[in-house]
């Protein structure tokens, strides 16, 4: 059963929750979850629980690439065209 | 090469990012001297369909919603009621599917495999036509309601814009495409009815000689909007508040006079062997979003800084009133923080996206604009006729 998007979207930014406190502060690969593109607006601190490139809506992590893989919220980062709980947790 | 490199740092010490004493900076820039008039919003549409909405436009007598994460990345709404109409727009990349959704043209009725050509007939009459933009596939597709949903069309017209560089907010110029973009040269970018390059015109923001153009392209990514009858383009920034009002053909028609006048603050660092824009939490947003009629310019203004409104800096609550010339004509406050905001043709309702407490659109009509428009002295004299804690004024405009 498919679960409606605002739900989905506030289990999915739960278990992003959830995930980043496991994860951090160890940076994830590509292929891994975090979609990251580098040389992020936010530089290469781990601002954001490890995640490299956290920008905000509409941001993008470098000139010549495309949005970046997760966006920056007040709940932290969450992934960005994420509609179910599994494209977070995977 | 390497040592330029090594020494831009040294250059772009004044925009530093990450100062230690961040707190000197206010966290959103007051807007006391410009005697804001507030606002009242109602909601026109909370479904379930929306998740994230990022963008909105105003097509004839709809309303076409871009999501960031529903399942159906487009939701079409009746403006008289809200009423939704449609949802459509799969995730993926081939015909009809999105992968980074980004704009909405209205069109003016073109008509595909014929552009240029201004539709006869239906398409015309009833507005039922507009392109999607796809800043990750870099692609317009277009949307007819009546015949793509009506079992009348099987086949997807798009286009893709080539162009070796990120293209935001292309829109439809007669039988051109012009768009803007982190660019090498230029300001704004033409293209053929079939996409190909055909120039760039206008010049890039200016900056340090040693910093690459397309980091400041970058660094001052900008939003562009036409004027309906597409004789004149609007283009605000993203980390500045600044208004150009350029010709199509790239000259500068008018630059407005800054309301605040800050710049957008970055550094350039060297990853790999590309050098790019790096920001911190003294990054301020200016103008998020704008929308336009014949006569007004409405943007969308933010005036915060990531330190000071982690997470939501890229919202705004106020909305800046711009004639053709480039002169502020008034300052609206919104009675929520918004991502994006479209208007009716005649200017008197204003549409926002909000997230918080649930996403949703919300209609705001406008009251009648009153006095002068915003010169400094204006703005001087209106200032202490505020409350001491600068909020402003609710005018009333009963919804």
């Amino acid at each position: 059963m498919k679960l409606p998007n605002r739900i989905a979207k506030k289990v999915a930014t739960l278990s992003l929750l959830v995930a980043a406190g496991l994860l951090s502060p160890v940076s994830v690969s590509p292929g891994q979850g975090f979609a990251i593109v580098d040389a992020c607006a936010q530089g290469d601190d781990d601002d954001w629980g490890g995640v490299s490139c956290c920008a905000e809506f509409m941001s993008f992590c470098a000139a010549d690439l495309t949005m970046p893989g997760y966006y920056a919220s007040e709940r932290g980062c969450v992934r960005w065209h994420t509609s179910t709980p599994a494209d977070v947790a995977r | 090469m390497l040592f330029g490199a090594l020494l831009l740092p040294v250059v772009l010490g004044a925009c530093e990012v990450r100062p230690r004493h961040i707190s000197a900076e206010p966290a959103e820039m007051s807007h006391a001297a410009f005697a804001p008039v507030g606002t009242e919003s109602r909601v026109v549409y909370d479904g379930e369909t929306l998740a994230l909405p990022i963008g909105i436009e105003v097509v004839g007598e709809h309303l076409v919603l871009l999501d960031g994460a529903a399942d159906s990345m487009i939701t079409v709404l009746r403006r008289s009621d809200g009423a939704l109409v449609r949802t459509f727009g799969r995730r993926g990349e081939g015909p009809g599917e999105y992968k980074g959704l980004w704009s909405v043209d209205a069109g003016d009725g073109l008509v595909p495999g014929r552009v240029g050509e201004k539709a006869a007939g239906p398409a015309a009459e009833t507005d039922q036509t507009f392109w999607i933009y796809d800043v990750g596939l870099r692609r317009l597709t277009h949307i007819d309601l009546d015949r793509d949903f009506a079992g009348g069309r099987s086949d997807v017209y798009s286009i893709h814009l080539d162009a070796n560089a990120t293209v935001l907010d292309p829109i439809w110029l007669d039988t051109i495409v012009v768009g803007i973009g982190f660019f090498q040269d230029g300001r704004l970018a033409h293209f053929d009815a079939t996409g190909k390059l055909l120039r760039m015109v206008g010049t890039v923001p200016a900056g340090d000689e040693d910093v690459p153009a397309e980091v400041i392209q970058h660094a001052y990514q900008s939003r562009l909007k036409a004027k309906p009858d597409r004789t004149l383009l609007a283009v605000v920034t993203r980390h500045a508040d600044r208004l150009e009002i350029y010709r199509p053909d790239g000259t500068l028609e008018a630059a407005a006079d800054p309301p605040f006048g800050f710049d957008p603050r970055f550094v350039v660092r060297q990853r790999g062997e590309r050098l790019v824009m790096a920001t911190g939490e003294d990054l301020r947003f200016g103008y998020i979003d704008l929308a336009t009629t014949d006569d007004r310019i409405f943007a969308l203004f933010s005036g915060r800084t990531r330190a000071g409104f982690p997470g939501v800096a890229n919202f705004g609550e106020y909305v800046h009133v711009y004639d053709w010339n480039g002169t502020l004509r008034r300052v609206l406050r919104l009675d929520h923080s918004a991502l994006g905001i479209a208007v009716d043709p005649a200017g008197q309702i204003l549409y926002t996206l909000r997230h918080d407490p649930t996403p949703a659109v919300l209609g705001t009509k406008l009251p009648p604009e009153e006095g002068p428009a915003m010169t400094r002295s204006a703005r001087t004299a209106a200032a202490p006729e505020l409350r001491s804690d600068g909020s402003s004024t609710m005018l009333g405009s009963q919804w």
